[in-house]
């Protein structure tokens, strides 16, 4: 069924602050930084944004502390929070409050300081009330039984794993903007401090300050601003659970639905695909994503990813900021695919620039592999 | 035209009554009268068929490892923590851990038997390796 929202709306600013460490600044500072870039970025103003959409794990109501510091009055407001994917997720919804006419302007926004101030990951106070006594580290120990059994059940190897890491930090050598940008070897991850086995820390994610925002407008309108407007061509959304115990298949994640929603809106296919934003929390959602996503058969992901496939100069580019491994990850990564993607259609990328890319694909992950969200981008060739 | 009988409400709340049973040494599941999937976590509704008919029955406790994962950490931060997901043979998964056994000798696949262990937050269901697995 066509939804009728393809091509509607498009992404005509983003920006980003205080990516890798910023002492001294709130989450809500970093965040006002980076709706002023991706304002400027759009030649729009504050006053202009009259669609808020945000989630974050610092404030109890993220909308209405944003409304209040950044003296919005937004006609439509939607703080849907499901994780790290949320940013993903509220692209899609923006993208239907604007056809609709709810709003004018969709800003989408998200700062965090956990680098700097807390020094670790904060996991929400309130966690599954049936693991919670295990004494589980979240959010790593659910990606490592996730690792196990892929691992278990299809050969999965360290090795593969490692890829990932690897392409990752190959990018983020190129982007001026990453916070880890030294060499980094297959061996070396292998080499590294196993945090929780199966994962080393160079399976892990960053932690890092920062923050990102995206402004979006009718499609109409967005061919008259300054930058070259970057089209929604297609969105989903998918969970089944929260915690990884309710999780069906541990190896299959909401990924193939969110994913084939977004296809089917977009009206194409994981082959018309020229650069993917996958959320990388750890090494093993690329591989997850890439098999749910249709990339390559359920089980393959291991040895898809092997030889530098995803690297710079490989055959798919994946993560060409240098993802959540390399680039940033502030606590929820999902608005830094859709600013990637953006840079990368407007073919702004510099050094990482994928040459002629007209469509990426962002997918954001949310919660402990909980809430996937797929977002299929074009530029005007593809309308 | 037929009407749904009134669903009569559990005298308590369904996780109250999972811990009351654990406290009482038992270890119990809940199993849908309507369509038989068994079912964990401790619910109103049945996740499969959304019927309030969960009763509860006794836990075979017998499973397997599905998945395991390994905190590394210091000895004087505690050690090694392993945390598996088992599935027991009912059907049902749950997080849990095996608190007599070296993490190096946890599985994917290895048949375990559950029993009832007192923490300070309460009882909870652990594992041990079982030593007569049925086939």
């Amino acid at each position: 069924m066509s939804t009728g929202l393809s091509g509607k709306a498009a992404i005509v600013g983003v920006g980003t602050a205080g990516c890798g460490e910023a002492p001294g600044f709130s989450a809500m500072e970093l965040q006002a930084l980076a709706v002023q870039a991706a304002l400027q970025d759009a030649g729009l103003q504050l006053a202009d944004v009259d669609g808020l959409f945000c989630a974050n794990m610092s404030h109890i109501f993220p909308t209405l502390s944003t409304i209040e510091y950044l003296g919005l009055r937004p006609r439509w407001i939607d703080g849907t929070n499901v994780g790290g994917s949320s940013f993903v997720h509220h692209a899609l919804s923006a993208t239907m409050a604007l056809h609709s006419g709810l709003c004018d302007v969709a800003l989408i926004c998200y700062g965090a300081n956990n680098r700097s101030a807390q020094g670790r990951m904060v996991p929400p106070a309130e966690q599954p009330l049936y693991e919670a006594p295990h004494r589980p580290r979240y959010p790593m120990v659910a990606y490592a039984l996730a690792t196990s059994a892929h691992m278990a059940r299809f050969g999965t190897t360290r090795e593969q794993l490692a890829e990932v890491a690897v392409a990752a930090r190959a990018w983020a050598r190129l982007n001026p903007e990453a916070f880890e940008r030294g060499p980094l070897s297959i061996d070396d991850v292998l080499a590294s401090r196993m945090v929780m086995d199966p994962l080393t820390v160079r399976d892990c994610c960053l932690l890092t300050d920062g923050a990102g925002a995206v402004v979006m407008t009718r499609a109409d309108r967005a061919r008259d601003m300054p930058r070259p407007p970057v089209f929604f061509l297609g969105g989903g959304s998918a969970a089944y659970s929260r915690a990884i115990s309710e999780m069906p298949d541990l190896t299959t994640s909401a990924a193939v639905d969110s994913g084939a929603r977004a296809y089917a809106m977009a009206g194409m296919g994981p082959g018309e695909m020229d650069v993917l934003q996958l959320y990388d929390a750890f090494t093993i959602n690329v591989i997850l994503f890439l098999e749910d996503l249709g990339f390559c058969p359920k089980g393959e992901g291991g040895a898809f990813v092997q030889d530098g496939r995803l690297a710079p100069g490989g055959a798919l580019p994946v993560n060409t900021n240098g993802g959540g491994l390399s680039c940033v990850h502030p606590g929820m990564y999902g608005v830094f695919t859709l600013i990637e993607a953006t840079r990368q259609l407007r073919g702004e990328a510099g050094a990482r620039q994928v040459p002629g890319a007209a469509t990426a694909l962002c997918h954001g992950n949310g919660g402990t592999l909980s809430h996937q969200a797929t977002a299929i981008l074009g530029t005007s060739t593809m309308l | 035209m037929t009407t749904s009988p009134p669903e009569t409400a559990p005298a308590i709340g369904p996780d109250a009554a999972f811990r009351q049973h654990l406290e009482a040494g038992r270890f119990m599941l809940q199993h849908c009268a309507d369509c038989g999937t068994w079912v964990f976590q401790p619910r109103i509704l049945c996740p499969a068929c959304g019927s309030a008919r969960l009763e509860w029955q006794s836990a075979s406790g017998r499973g397997r490892v599905h998945s395991r994962a390994v905190l590394k950490q210091r000895p004087e931060k505690g050690g090694d923590h392993a945390v598996v997901l088992v599935d027991l043979a009912e059907g049902v998964r749950m997080m849990s851990r095996l608190p007599d056994t070296a993490p190096e000798a946890i599985a994917i696949g290895l048949p375990v038997r559950a029993r009832i262990l007192t923490q300070e937050s309460g009882p909870v269901v652990v594992f041990d390796p079982d030593p007569e697995p049925e086939a």
